[in-house]
């Protein structure tokens, strides 16, 4: 597998990542009640926007550095 | 026939004396309860018993956080915190939709071009989910009301930078 073909299936997972983390999110959103905080959606949003501030800077990197 | 004017004479007497006393321990009664509160200047609860007028009650119902005054404030305040509990309700469910809708966009634009790295459009999709996220865990600890049994403290996550 080449370096190129590494990359490709490395973003292809960190979406696919994203996309289930969004998914996963928004269940735990739909169980929540309308007065009640929900440590599981917090940790789910933390985490989301965690991996898509890593898809985003590493992408953005990688960009620079072509 | 004297005998009976002497007894109708104590009878009158009698019944005299006892409305006089009844009037004297009424007077006795009323006295103090009307006289107390100017000289104390201590009020007491809002109540119309002790010889209060209405709009000094209702002063004091002001005044008084226990007071019952504050009933119409509580209610209104629950009224408040429901509707903003309902926004923020509805507001997380549309951000998570939104979410997972530019999860799914994202993943078949990545799926199609099945390349390295990303376009300007697609990195514009991330940062906007990263947005989102950050509002959805923003919006959730800011949940108004008493807090539900069992909860966690929460700590913000530490990013690198």
């Amino acid at each position: 597998m080449t370096p190129e073909d590494k990359r490709k299936q490395q973003v292809a997972d960190e979406c696919a990542y994203l996309l289930k983390l969004a998914t996963e999110l928004k269940t735990e959103v739909d169980k929540t009640r309308k007065d009640e905080l929900s440590v599981g959606v917090v940790r789910k949003a933390a985490a989301l926007e965690q991996m898509a501030r890593k898809v985003r800077t590493g992408t953005a990197f990688q960009a620079g550095n072509d | 026939m004297s005998n009976m004017n002497r007894n109708a004479a104590n009878r009158a007497a009698v019944s005299r004396q006892r409305f006089g006393s009844i009037l004297f321990l009424a007077l006795l009664l009323a006295i103090p309860s009307r006289a107390g509160l100017p000289q104390t200047g201590l009020p007491t609860k809002g109540s119309m018993l002790d010889g209060q007028s209405p709009a000094s009650a209702a002063q004091q119902n002001l005044d008084d956080p226990d007071s019952s005054g504050d009933y119409t404030d509580s209610v209104m305040g629950q009224r408040r915190l429901k509707m903003l509990n309902n926004e923020r309700q509805k507001s997380l469910l549309s951000d998570s939709d939104k979410l997972v809708k530019l999860a799914t966009e994202l993943n078949n634009e990545i799926a199609r071009s099945n390349s390295g790295s990303l376009t300007l459009d697609e990195l514009h999709k991330v940062a906007e989910i990263e947005k989102l996220a950050h509002n959805v865990r923003d919006k959730m600890t800011m949940t108004i009301g008493a807090p539900s049994p069992g909860l966690m403290p929460i700590y913000a996550t530490p990013y690198p930078r």
